[in-house]
């Protein structure tokens, strides 16, 4: 009986361990939310003192030693590496290259020899100073050590001829459209004296540079420490010491604002906080023009999309004005049909997106398409990571199924949609979609050499961000005239012509390119710079451009 | 010690109601959906970001669709992602418990070694890991949903097996010769079934929460709204930040809530009635009456 008794109750007990365990948690569930939101309610006042100016930045992630061959990503790692380190020329307000590290600069007639003479009394971190050694030697470098991004820009460099300590001369293989923006105003540069010995640039972590600003400490994962240069050739920087910390969650980093634990994010804000943090004192937005696009990339391999008009009616039918004022609630610009953002020189005034769904509907009638379209599918792709992107799908899907076309939106994670359209980053590599929700960063915007690869048929040479396998009549001539061209108005001119051509025969419907939208404690530091299409946090924020 | 039992049993039996009417109310919400909501939920009938209003008792979300019709057909999704998942789970824990505890030499150290490892592995970074590898499709988070959760059901099962098997009724059976197929089939799987029924409840109720975890981490599909979707866009688009939470978070947070405990409840009781070894020994005599099959066909 005893012992009847005590085996029971041993049951009893953990089953009833086991029966209520779930209970308590979904309760702990409830209250997690309740604490959660609660938490969330803004507080704080900001700290007003008179004395060095300490700005906290935060970033989403880790970006190495942030040397020209550690840091990571485009951005905002490319954005503090430029505190860091100097380029010859440097991009103002509107993009448009101005003299950094050079004093004086003059191209010959056919553009193919640059001479350069360097500022005086620029030195590195070190107290070395820096000479036009270091210009080639960092040139020749970024050659011989392959890099995605510096590599493939110092390409057409064909010799640097060292004359002095300050005076340099740059021959090119072939004329090069923006030169003095990529690679003059992209590549930093790098002292000769650290960097000389070093085969595995990958591991070699000095970041000793001629910047603004030092980095005197970085935890992995956690933090970076930047201290103004107060011998910089262009006077002492504004802000006296960047703290930068990594804060991964996209609401964690706005909590952190709000409250005051940090004073800026190089993370956008999203477009419905906006109105939020307008509202307080403490926290004050700006916005302004990105460059990144949002699409609706086509696969024109594939029928029907093969025939131009099949596009054409897919453009019709989508309403873009409608997804900035719901997907982006306004906060972004509507796209161009010929891809380029109306905010920069070369975009050809009066090219407007039109919307019409009955011309999209004849459009499809005269294919003779309209008729098979109700039992065929077509799939969207879109990353599934992306809740904008997702939902631009959604309302694209509804639009079609508008003009009588079938498509089911498919959310798939970033890497199998990158495969699919784009596999191993190679064009030749085929593709295999119908249609997809893509996107292209900044640089491939502004610079016209880039512009081009998006639509040259030519897979296996100049088109190598045809990513649809478009072919476009007379496409591919101006896209190689183009690319010679170093006369500003034939530049201009073959630019128009080719948002035309593209805004005609539609390789993909560009939809919009969202703002860039700045949250900061202007009680910190208020004398940010907003560079169109890169945010604020670049090196004019904290040096003015001459 | 008697009266401390029928006690015990009484007050979980009378948990159980509650639980069964509130899981009642929830069942009839997914029936009733297109009744109950006031809009298609994929339509955009508004304004984004919305705050309630009489004619959007929630608000709505981000693109402008009505969040009540949203949540009340997400019970629909969420329900539906819970019940195939459990139905994937009771099927492979009730056939792994029942040919474990029959082939007790040569299977049953196998198949519980394998429960024992799909126990004792960290559940969630592993169910995070293979929804990810898989992908947010419906079908496979249901999948993976299904694929991890067998071993508890199947642990359980096999021990009722285990005392069946000695019943007269098995012996006999087995002693005429017939086929095992035939005595598993046909007199240790009617033994089972109410257990499998208590464990299938609780099943269901974890689906939910593992299923609205996974959505809400992003590894949902996207498309279905499930209650976890709902939570997923409304944290993405910042409603923790904003006033939104009020309507945006709390309330499917709430049903998820209310949901996981009505079938904890119900599963709970119904074990309680079901499962001889957890039963009060008077109660039992009550509840024989209505008892399984297999205690009756004992008595014969």
């Amino acid at each position: 009986m005893n012992g009847k008794t005590k085996m029971k109750g041993k049951t009893f007990n953990y089953a009833s361990t086991g029966r209520w365990s779930v209970i308590l948690l979904a309760i702990l569930f409830a209250v997690t939310l309740l604490l959660v939101a609660a938490s969330c309610s803004p507080a704080a006042a900001p700290a007003d003192d008179q004395g060095p100016i300490h700005v906290r930045l935060a970033i989403a992630r880790d970006e190495g030693s942030l040397n020209p061959y550690t840091y990571v990503s485009g951005y905002p790692g490319h954005n503090l590496l430029l505190l860091i380190y100097d380029t010859l020329f440097q991009l103002d307000e509107q993009n448009v290259p101005q003299p950094w590290l050079v004093e004086k600069y003059q191209p010959d007639a056919d553009g193919l020899t640059w001479s350069f003479t360097l500022h005086k009394g620029v030195t590195w971190h070190d107290g070395t100073p820096l000479t036009a050694d270091d210009v080639k030697f960092s040139y020749e470098y970024y050659r011989k050590h392959k890099h995605a991004r510096w590599t493939k820009a110092v390409a057409a460099v064909e010799s640097i001829e060292v004359e002095d300590e300050l005076n340099f001369t740059i021959k090119l293989s072939d004329p090069v459209p923006a030169f003095m923006m990529n690679p003059l105003a992209d590549v930093p540069i790098i002292p000769a004296h650290i960097w000389r010995d070093v085969t595995d640039p990958g591991s070699f972590t000095d970041n000793t540079g001629s910047g603004p600003y030092r980095l005197i400490s970085h935890e992995a994962d956690k933090t970076y420490k930047l201290e103004a240069n107060a011998g910089y050739f262009r006077g002492k920087p504004a802000v006296d010491e960047i703290g930068i910390v990594i804060i991964e969650d996209q609401t964690a980093t706005f909590t952190a604002l709000r409250v005051g634990d940090i004073d800026i994010a190089a993370r956008s804000l999203l477009p419905e906080l906006v109105e939020e943090f307008s509202g307080t004192t403490d926290v004050a937005v700006v916005t302004g023009p990105g460059f990144v696009s949002t699409l609706l990339q086509i696969n024109n391999e594939r029928e029907p999309f093969n025939d131009p008009r099949v596009r054409l009616a897919i453009a019709r039918a989508i309403d873009i004005d409608g997804l900035v004022e719901t997907v982006l609630l306004g906060y972004g610009t509507a796209g161009n049909p010929g891809y380029l953002h109306p905010a920069l020189p070369g975009y050809k005034t009066g090219l407007k997106h039109i919307t019409d769904p009955a011309q999209a509907r004849a459009l499809l009638e005269e294919t003779g398409f309209a008729d098979s379209f109700g039992d065929e599918e077509f799939e969207l792709l879109v990353r599934s990571n992306d809740p904008l992107r997702v939902r631009t799908a959604e309302i694209i899907a509804e639009s079609l199924a508008a003009i009588g076309m079938n498509v089911k939106v498919k959310a798939l994670d970033s890497s199998t949609v990158d495969s699919l359209v784009w596999p191993d980053f190679d064009v030749t590599r085929g593709r295999d979609y119908d249609l997809a929700i893509w996107g292209w960063s900044a640089p491939v915007m502004l610079d016209p050499a880039r512009l081009g690869a998006l639509f040259h048929s030519d897979l296996n040479t100049r088109g190598s961000l045809n990513i649809g396998a478009y072919a476009g009549e007379n496409v591919d001539a101006m896209v190689e005239e183009l690319a010679g061209t170093i006369d500003p108005d034939r530049q201009s001119k073959l630019m128009s012509d080719l948002q035309s051509a593209v805004a005609d025969t539609v390789p993909f419907v560009t939809l919009f390119y969202p703002d860039g939208i700045y949250a900061y404690r202007p009680g910190t530091y208020d004398g940010w710079v907003y560079q169109n299409g890169q945010g604020i946090l670049n090196k004019l924020s904290f040096v003015p451009v001459p | 010690m008697n009266a401390a039992c029928i006690f015990q049993s009484m007050k979980i039996i009378g948990a159980g109601r509650i639980g069964a009417a509130l899981l009642l109310l929830i069942l009839c919400t997914a029936l009733f959906a297109p009744w109950l909501a006031p809009h298609d939920p994929y339509e955009r009938v508004g304004p984004p970001f919305q705050k309630p209003s009489a004619q959007h008792p929630l608000g709505t979300n981000d693109i402008g669709q009505d969040i009540l019709s949203e949540i009340i057909w997400g019970t629909r999704v969420s329900l539906a992602i819970g019940f195939f998942a459990a139905a994937i789970a009771l099927l492979l824990g009730t056939f792994i418990g029942i040919v474990s505890g029959y082939y007790r030499r040569w299977l049953d150290p196998l198949f519980m070694r394998l429960a024992d490892i799909v126990l004792v592995i960290p559940f969630l970074p592993l169910m995070i890991l293979l929804a990810a590898y898989l992908g947010p499709r419906m079908s496979n988070i249901i999948l993976v949903i299904g694929l991890l959760t067998w071993a508890g059901p199947a642990r359980v099962i096999r021990s009722q097996v285990l005392s069946l098997r000695e019943y007269g009724y098995v012996q006999a059976a087995r002693a005429l010769g017939g086929a095992d197929a035939r005595i598993m089939f046909r007199h240790i799987l009617p033994g089972v079934l109410p257990v499998a029924l208590a464990q299938f409840i609780r099943a269901v109720s974890s689906a939910v929460l593992i299923e609205s975890s996974l959505a809400f981490l992003g590894l949902g599909d996207p498309t279905a709204k499930s209650w976890g979707m709902v939570l997923s866009y409304a944290q993405a688009r910042g409603a923790f930040l904003t006033g939104a939470w009020l309507w945006w978070i709390l309330p499917p947070g709430l049903l998820i809530t209310f949901t996981v405990l009505a079938f904890a409840l119900t599963g709970y009781a119904l074990e309680e009635v079901v499962n001889p070894r957890l039963r009060g020994e008077a109660i039992k005599n009550v509840l024989r009456k209505g008892g399984g099959q297999a205690d009756r066909q004992a008595r014969k």
